[in-house]
């Protein structure tokens, strides 16, 4: 039998501090209510963060990244695993849930209620002030931007420079190793402090197992709390929860939590994805990717299906991603200031699946890309070499399989245009997820109501971005911050009145 | 993860495969100046269960590649350095999913490998400002192992670039 390490007690257990746990918690902790948060992964002070790329990831990715769906050509699933979740080692990107996405969920789904359009507008300005969103600044936007917002205007594109929750950013591209001046207001460094400040309560390296349900009541958390270095069990935890338990562990390990916690039906279901894939070139001047925001720029094609976005890339994925090995590899090598890297990201049609897989750690998800989806990549992977040739780039590797490498003029593009590309050719990623617990007004198409509650167990909510019926197509990090706002605001309100 | 003795060698000679200390130009690494070995074991550690295996298949179909491509009865570490830089290159640019992903694979821990290293990055010149070179780093070269390398299992090595093979 292991030992019992932790014990603890709260109104709100909250297993999750990504955007959605971090917000929910902010929400609670200031309307008085006791929260316990609960982090699988480490809590790490911004001082303690490595700089180096293969340290870092090794802390605070999951899995260093090598966590794919499942089949005959697996692509990896991308999600931060410590304090502050994916919010951690994100560029910050910030977008208001799209009116499209918005009004759809109203008439399909019946969330009026939570998408609402003055209350989420207000849940949008909140978060906006209390997490420093800007514009990115010309001045720290680096080359890599800079070349597509020139390519932009040269072909009339709708680009922009991207908001992000960076007021202070210096433009050292270091995002994915941790803000060293927290410019960057991931949950880590903004909402989960807060949150602390009101009286909240964090256990780092606690992986839930279970929720607890008795009576058709959720009434706690159960599960093993971690070592920091090997993730092996050094024991278990427990936290009874008086009010209720909301999960926020993701939109892959929410539905397995809550498979695991004997729930079934629709959960893992309609999972939907927003990958994306990129293209390197060489351009004759430096770009020195090093230098500005790791994202600055974007160029969104909603009406098209996809949005291209610049984005730096360390020097140990640049080179992975630049094509070949032996003499020609190492000329490419000497180089690496003279290149630059957009991605083509497709919000894609085809649903997937998540469940529980053998093993602790595991889960099994499957995720095929439709036709349709393949022609959307070809089309934004063509857009983008275009957009390179246009402005001076004289190498782009479109990193597509089975086509050549290199391209050296923009005639070639035409080649990317009329392949008949499979997910085999493509080298996609991706870290905007959702669906597997869909929110909705009818409990036969979803699993949790407008309110977040799942429909099968009282006091048991989802407030990731697992409950959002649809691919938003763009990054989700506000529009769950927002939504789980609203949800949480609410759940507050009903606890006061209960009270 | 821990390493056969031999997968170690197999390690050490496929991942210096992708940047051959004998190119002439380019970035050249200098013998003992990258640690393969610690780059593709970090990388292996911190990946998931299934993705592990996989890592260590890939080093195995890769280092053996020279026999099933057809190029020579030997694994990667009977090759001369160039010779493995071809085999690799040539299987980075398959048709077939299942080279072309594989030697992707042990790519990334080459490449986590060489620009980790701080002499290598800072000759790569990621670092570069306004045409001005990034700040040299003297390399740290490793000290030649204590005694000669046992043997590899490779049939008809190519003896003459690989003076470590016996």
């Amino acid at each position: 039998m292991a030992k019992m390490m932790i014990e603890d007690e709260a109104d709100f257990v909250i297993i999750g501090t990504g955007a959605g746990g971090a917000t929910a918690a902010r929400v609670l902790a200031a309307a008085g209510l006791s929260v316990v948060m609960l982090e699988e992964g480490p809590q790490l002070r911004t001082d303690e963060r490595p700089r180096e790329l293969l340290p870092a990831m090794q802390q605070s990715m999951r899995d260093f990244g090598t966590f794919t769906t499942r089949g005959a050509h697996p692509f990896p699933l991308l999600q931060g695993r410590m304090v502050g979740g994916s919010t951690a080692i994100n560029s910050g990107i910030i977008w208001r849930l799209p009116e499209d996405v918005r009004l759809d969920w109203i008439d399909r789904f019946g969330l009026d209620e939570l998408v609402e359009e003055k209350g989420l507008e207000r849940a949008f300005d909140v978060i906006e002030k209390e997490l420093d969103v800007v514009e990115t600044d010309e001045q720290i936007q680096g080359n890599n931007a800079r070349k597509m917002a020139e390519a932009a205007r040269a072909l009339g594109l709708p680009g922009r420079a991207i908001h992000r929750n960076s007021r202070k950013c210096e433009g050292r591209g270091e995002c994915l190793q941790g803000c060293a001046l927290e410019a960057r207001q991931s949950m880590d460094v903004s909402y989960i402090p807060k949150a602390i400040g009101d009286g909240a309560r964090l256990h780092a390296m606690c992986q839930a197992s279970r929720v607890l349900i008795e009576g058709g009541r959720a009434v706690g958390v159960e599960g093993w709390v971690l070592d920091r270095d090997t993730r092996k069990n050094l024991g278990r935890f427990r936290v009874r929860a008086r009010r209720a338990v909301i999960v926020a562990a993701s939109v892959i390990w929410t539905p397995v939590l809550l498979r695991r916690s004997g729930l079934s039906g629709l959960v893992g279901d309609r999972l939907q994805l927003h990958p994306g894939s990129a293209v390197v070139a060489r351009f004759p001047e430096p770009i020195t990717m090093g230098v500005g925001a790791t994202q600055a720029y974007e160029i969104p094609m909603r009406d098209r299906g996809f949005k291209i976005e610049s984005l730096t890339l360390p020097p140990e994925m640049l080179a992975t991603r630049l094509p070949g090995a032996g003499p020609a590899w190492q000329q490419m090598l000497t180089e690496l200031d003279h290149y630059a890297q957009w991605a083509g990201l497709i919000r894609m049609r085809a649903h997937g699946t998540v469940r529980p897989a053998f093993g602790q750690h595991d889960a099994d998800v499957r995720y095929t890309p439709g036709e349709r989806d393949l022609r959307t990549m070809r089309e934004a992977l063509a857009l983008i070499c275009r957009m390179m040739f246009t402005v001076g780039a004289t190498e782009v590797f479109p990193g597509i399989a089975r086509l050549p490498q290199v391209l050296r003029h923009i005639s070639e593009v035409d080649l990317i245009e009329q392949a008949d590309i499979k997910q085999s050719d493509l080298h996609m990623m991706a870290s905007h997820l959702f669906g597997t617990a869909v929110a909705g007004r009818d409990s036969a198409t979803s699993v949790v109501g407008p309110d977040l509650q799942c429909h099968d167990v009282r006091d048991l909510y989802v407030m990731d971005a697992s409950v959002f019926p649809t691919n938003l197509g763009v990054n989700p990090q506000h529009s769950i911050m927002a939504v789980v706002f609203r949800a949480a605001e609410r759940l507050a309100n009903s606890q006061a009145i209960a009270a | 993860m821990k390493l056969l003795s031999i997968e170690h060698r197999l390690v050490r000679a496929t991942l210096e495969g992708f940047a051959p200390t004998t190119t002439e130009g380019g970035l050249v690494p200098l013998e003992g100046e990258v640690d393969y070995v610690s780059a593709f074991l970090t990388v292996a550690n911190a990946s998931t269960d299934r993705a592990r295996i996989g890592i260590r298949a890939a080093l195995w179909v890769v280092a053996l590649a020279p026999m099933w491509m057809g190029v020579a009865f030997a694994t990667m570490a009977g090759l001369s350095q160039a010779k493995r830089a071809e085999v690799l290159d040539r299987m980075l640019n398959s048709s077939s999913f299942l080279p072309r992903e594989l030697a992707l694979l042990i790519k990334i821990s080459a490449a986590f490998a060489l620009m980790s290293t701080r002499s290598i990055r800072a000759r790569s010149g990621y670092d570069r400002r306004g045409g001005k070179p990034a700040p040299h780093v003297e390399p740290v070269l490793a000290r030649p192992a204590a005694k000669k390398p046992r043997a590899l299992p490779v049939l008809f090595p190519d003896r003459a670039s690989n003076p470590g093979v016996a």
